[in-house]
């Protein structure tokens, strides 16, 4: 995945759109955690360190989807 | 090396008429051709400094401004640009011949020079660092492009900022600063003596004239630059004169926006982006007063280390 990170701050390239996209370390986080594997909203709420957080995750994950930079398993 | 200044007006000219001239602005050499006056007019107050070639192997671009066929060349004549043979625009009339040819070529590199990432914004240089300053029309980008080069800074581009891809330095294109309206006046007003060419009333974009680039900047046209800043310039009537930090972010996607190429680039375009704006700083900036604007550039190259 082709980023750069300044600050709090992300660009990612979406090689499958050719489009960039500005995000925050939280959304980075999540893009971060799904790279090497697919997991579950409870395993990613793990793995982030956000297991009381559900809601907000989910919430980021719509988002990354709607960017096609996430995809749900068919 | 032989410049477009060797030749006489009248040889100038003929030589457009007939067999065209080879000119090199920056990497590219453009054969030129065409029959207009007022397009040798203004190419030889413009392009003086220019080198002309005898007789170039090769072209990046062959490019004319013709009169269409017919009986338009007599009825309210117009002019047409002549790209590779082929018209890639709809004719204007015939005084918009000049502004005409610098569009054209402006398109010319925008669309097919992708050996480079291309920004639409003005790049200027002082000790070796480049302000790239990126805005959309009437911010006036050009007027104070125009202003920090009546003041010392070297142009390496009022309208196109080429950036190579391996590094992320700037290649100069020193070309004819293009202003419009109101800023020309404020120009002939700024630097007495300033050249430029005979205003062309009533084109899309207003009045526009265009202003000799610098001898010097043309002669320095093969030394690249490196980014130091980028600054949005917005002028505001009575605005005061301030500068706002803009996160490298935020500025990464304003200037991806401003892309040419930035699409067609892919991969390598975010890539050379990131260089670029990882190497400088970003503001946003507000102006009213030239000469406070000056001053401000001038005291970021003084504190620049």
């Amino acid at each position: 995945m082709r980023h750069h990170r300044w600050g709090n701050e992300s660009v990612v390239y979406n090689d499958l759109t050719g489009d960039t996209h500005l995000l925050d370390d939280d959304t980075m986080a999540v893009l971060h955690a799904l790279r090497g594997e697919a997991l579950s909203l409870d395993s990613l709420c793990l793995a982030l360190g956000a297991a009381g957080d559900t809601a907000a995750v989910a919430e980021l994950l719509d988002g990354l989807a709607r960017l096609a930079l996430v995809k749900s398993p068919a | 090396m032989t410049t477009v200044a060797a030749l006489s007006r009248p040889e100038l000219g003929k030589r457009l008429r007939t067999t065209g001239i080879y000119l090199q602005t920056g990497q590219f050499i453009t054969h030129v051709t065409t029959p207009f006056a007022s397009v040798a007019d203004a190419m030889h107050l413009l392009y003086a400094d220019y080198p002309l070639l005898d007789a170039a192997p090769f072209a990046d671009f062959h490019v004319g401004v013709a009169p269409p066929a017919g009986l338009r060349r007599w009825l309210r004549p117009q002019a047409r640009f002549v790209y590779d043979g082929t018209h890639p625009f709809l004719p204007l009339p015939a005084d918009q011949a000049f502004p005409m040819f610098e569009w054209g070529l402006n398109w010319c590199v925008s669309s097919r020079a992708h050996t480079y990432l291309i920004l639409h914004a003005a790049v200027v240089e002082k000790h070796g660092r480049a302000a790239i300053l990126p805005a959309p029309p009437g911010s006036g980008k050009s007027t104070l492009c125009a202003a920090l080069v009546s003041r010392g800074w070297r142009l390496l581009s009022d309208e196109l900022t080429l950036i190579r891809p391996a590094d992320g330095q700037l290649v100069p294109l020193p070309r004819p600063i293009s202003l419009k309206n109101g800023s020309i006046e404020v120009m002939r007003a700024y630097q007495p003596g300033i050249v430029m060419s005979t205003p062309v009333a009533d084109t899309t974009k207003g009045t526009v004239a265009h202003v000799k680039a610098p001898s010097a900047s043309v002669a320095r046209c093969a030394e690249l630059a490196r980014a130091a800043w980028i600054i949005f310039p917005r002028y505001q009537a009575g605005a005061p004169t301030v500068l706002t930090p803009l996160s490298r972010g935020r500025a990464f996607m304003r200037e991806a926006e401003n892309g040419f190429n930035y699409s067609v680039m892919g991969p390598t375009g975010f890539d050379a982006l990131g260089k670029v704006i990882s190497q400088a700083e970003s503001f946003d900036f507000s102006y009213s007063v030239l000469d406070e604007a000056i001053a401000l550039f001038d005291g970021l190259a003084a504190a620049a280390p």
